[in-house]
């Protein structure tokens, strides 16, 4: 593989260990004592280390290791856990990701800012207990490793022949590696030992190959050879999952040989395993049959341990698969057009009529067919799912950040991680939801002073909740702060006009105000929000995303943010209309009715324009013939159909010719330069060829100048 | 009888190499005494091992005696059986 080829591939696993870490640090924080917290972060980082060695990020690389052993002594108890040591780790992390993911960085100050950290590190190791946590009680032991479980490496040695001339003596490095564990198969290899009259005294010519079980970490191994490292050819590899020891557990499968799976099993000990491998060497032969000659184990045993390998390779072969997002969407298009195909043979099969023989057995034959299709369109639907855990957790480090930024303590609680909605969904949803929280607390959770005054816990909450519900997913923001402030709002909202200071406004829409773009309440512009900017573009996002904002509050209490979005963007169920020879799709989740009015209920409104009364009350109307310049079949509403559809909480009435009827539709975009329409949002293949452009509901009411607020 | 010196080392290898060679010539049976050597390097146990090697080969034996816990320790960590 090309070296871009490894830096791409280490840049997007880098993103994703980053986003672990971060949630996992800020969590270590909340529960200083879980050892399985460190345990995955010791890990993550070790993987960001060698990783980045392997695609040449060689400073991330030294200064991860330094990291690295940090985060090792914190995994062996030997380093508590405080704000001091999360705060390290945290900028540390900082640095690591300027230095792989920013293109264009200032180098000096990268350095200065590594050689800063590098002396914390080192400051840290130096003082097990930390100096900024003097009180014992304040500083959690790091979650000791007691009962640490048993680690196998196998180190294998060969020291350059002059290393006696640097002073070193490798038997003393040999020693001192065994002095950490238990070898459980060692063997030196002396064949490039000379005759004793040739020999030269002075150079080194053993080499040694050994499995050591110890309770240290792959670190204190290397640090061994940490003198010695450079110049000798010296290999670490952690094989525990080899030897069936529990570190292995959480590791990625590995192939296993026959003999290696007899030792897990504990049939087989790994000494006599070494001397069945180099019979079996020396033989050509096959393990198996060595190790039942050598009455090491019985044939059925060697069998069943064949069988095991054979399901490890399949758990393998299903567990690694990393599929291109780009390839899914483009299955999904082929499908899109099998199912046009197949609408158009359901056509030429309806032709041949009830009688025909033929056209029933097409039909027959396309009955299973669209079965098959409809499975096969879900399957791949569902592997487009993903679970929006990780995206709320990756909050976890700024909630923390951003409360600890305006001195108050926030608690970020995550419930419903597991609600899954499509990939594409997930990659936009973070932004908004970003703009959200740093509201709730910017704006929302008081500081700890005040919320102790008021009676409530000094630690403010704030939860991120997601669940499915009626076919949509909702996600929502909900923290336990002052609440809105309504007489804020109504103030603001009369001081831009949008208000009449006489007018009787209720609490849901004042609430829905803070929607509006330049709409801010608050009293200073800070570094977090407070700008007007922000909420409206929440607005704007979520409903780019077909989905819905709304804001429930209740003052002193709190206030819920609560989005609602689509499972998928790639299909829709919509309704087809007709307006003169086109066909238009309206996304269901729109459609509130339809209705065909009579003369006297469609009147113009000095400020609102054409409206439509409807169940009391009246609704802008739209003439899609006129928003599209499409020549009508029918020109006054009264003679056509009025589609009620809403977006967000406006709600329009959209006259057309003809309702054509419901389908689902496999979205298909348009390039930008077909149409520059914000009321287009893609089109879609029909059945018998025809094209039906998708009606983008936001977009329409703001391409015919209809907003939310003039609407109510 | 050879007997090692307490500090034992790559610095002196050369002249227990020069002795050894002389015993085996002398003799059939070389016995190198430990008694006063705590801790063995690499250098000085790959000689032992050469020359027990050429020893074995010429029908001839060197032997240990004196071994401490310790050295016998170190000789195992090199492959040597004692």
């Amino acid at each position: 593989m090309s070296e871009g080829g490894i830096r791409e591939i280490f840049l997007g696993e880098a993103s994703e260990i980053f986003e672990n870490l971060e949630s996992d640090i800020v969590r270590l924080e909340e529960d200083s004592g879980d050892a399985e917290i460190v345990n995955r972060i010791f890990r993550s980082v070790h993987t960001l280390k060698g990783s980045s060695g392997i695609a040449g990020f060689d400073r991330v690389y030294e200064f991860t290791h330094k990291l690295e052993n940090l985060l090792d002594d914190v995994r062996q108890g030997r380093q508590a856990v405080d704000g001091r040591l999360i705060d390290l780790v945290l900028t540390s992390l900082d640095w690591i990701k300027d230095e792989i993911l920013t293109d264009e960085r200032d180098i000096a100050e990268a350095d200065r800012i590594k050689a800063g950290l590098l002396e914390r590190i080192r400051a840290y190791k130096g003082d097990e207990i930390p100096a900024a946590a003097p009180a014992v009680e304040a500083a959690t032991p790091g979650p000791g490793l007691q009962d640490e479980p048993a680690k196998y490496f196998r180190v294998r040695v060969s020291f350059r022949e002059d290393i006696f001339e640097s002073g070193v003596d490798p038997l003393m490095i040999i020693e001192d590696l065994l002095a950490l564990g238990t070898p459980v198969y060692k063997k030196v290899d002396k064949s490039a030992l000379p005759g004793f009259e040739t020999i030269d005294l002075e150079k080194c010519y053993l080499k040694w190959d050994i499995v050591l079980r110890t309770e240290h970490g792959i670190d204190r191994i290397k640090d061994v050879f940490l003198f010695v490292a450079g110049d000798n050819d010296i290999s670490i590899e952690d094989v525990t999952a080899d030897y069936g020891g529990s570190e292995g557990a959480g590791k990625p499968l590995k192939e296993r040989r026959v003999g290696e799976i007899l030792v897990e099993k504990g049939i087989l000990n790994p000494v006599d395993l070494a001397a069945a491998i180099d019979e079996q060497q020396s033989r050509h032969t096959r393990i198996g049959e060595v190790i039942v000659n050598r009455g090491l184990a019985t044939m059925e045993q060697v069998r069943d341990a064949l069988k095991d390998q054979e399901r490890i390779k399949k758990r393998i072969e299903v567990s690694t698969v990393r599929v291109d997002t780009a390839k899914l969407d483009s299955i999904l298009n082929l499908l899109g057009e099998i199912v046009i195909g197949q609408a158009a043979l359901s056509g030429i099969a309806d032709g041949f009529g009830e009688e025909s023989a033929i056209g029933q057995r097409l039909k027959n034959a396309l009955f299973g067919l669209d079965r098959t299709t409809r499975e096969f369109q879900e399957q791949i639907m569902s592997i487009r799912m993903v679970p929006i855990g990780p995206t709320f957790e990756q909050f976890r480090r700024f909630v923390r950040d951003t409360s600890h930024a305006l001195g108050k303590d926030i608690r970020l609680v995550i419930e419903g991680g597991e609600t899954e909605l499509d990939k594409t969904v997930i990659e936009k949803i973070g932004d908004p939801l970003k703009h959200m929280i740093r509201n709730s607390i910017d704006h929302g959770i008081e500081s700890a002073l005040e919320r102790s005054m008021t009676g409530k816990d000094p630690a403010g909450k704030l939860v991120l909740r997601a669940y499915h519900q009626e076919g949509s997913v909702y996600i929502e923001v909900i923290d336990d702060g002052r609440g809105l402030d309504l007489k804020k709002i109504r103030a603001k909202a009369e001081s831009m006009g949008m208000v009449r200071p006489d007018e009787d406004v209720a609490a849901d829409r004042l609430y829905s105000l803070i929607f509006q773009p330049g709409f801010s309440t608050a009293e200073k512009v800070g570094d977090l929000s407070g700008r007007g900017v922000g909420m409206d573009v929440v607005r704007t996002n979520i409903e780019d995303l077909r989905g819905s904002v709304e804001v429930r509050s209740e003052e002193g209490r709190g206030s819920v943010m609560r989005i609602k979005l689509p499972l998928t963007l790639a299909i829709i169920d919509g309704m087809l209309v007709s307006v003169g020879r086109s066909i238009f799709i309206i996304p269901l989740l729109s459609v509130v009715e339809s209705i065909q009015p009579k003369r006297g209920h469609v009147k113009t409104v000095e400020g609102k324009g054409e409206v439509v009364f409807v169940r009391d009350e009246y609704v802008s109307l739209i003439r899609l013939y006129d928003a599209f310049g499409i020549e009508p079949r029918h020109r006054e509403p009264w003679d056509g159909l009025i589609v009620i559809a809403e977006s967000g909480k406006t709600r329009v009435g959209l006259m057309v010719d003809d309702l054509l009827g419901q389908q689902q539709i496999v979205i298909k975009s348009l390039d930008s330069y077909i149409t520059e329409s914000r009321a287009i949002s893609g089109a879609a293949i029909l059945g018998d060829g025809k094209v039906a452009l998708i009606i983008d509901m936001h977009g329409l009411l703001e391409d015919v100048n209809i907003g939310e607020w003039e609407k109510r | 009888m050879i007997e090692l010196m307490e500090n034992a080392g790559v610095k002196n290898v050369r002249a227990l190499y020069e002795k050894i060679a002389g015993e085996l010539k002398q003799g059939d049976e070389i016995l190198l005494d430990f008694s006063r050597v705590a801790r063995l390097d690499l250098s000085l146990i790959q000689l032992v091992v050469a020359a027990a090697r050429y020893a074995r080969e010429r029908g001839k034996t060197i032997r240990l005696r004196a071994v401490s816990d310790r050295i016998r320790e170190q000789l195992d960590i090199c492959g040597v059986k004692t």
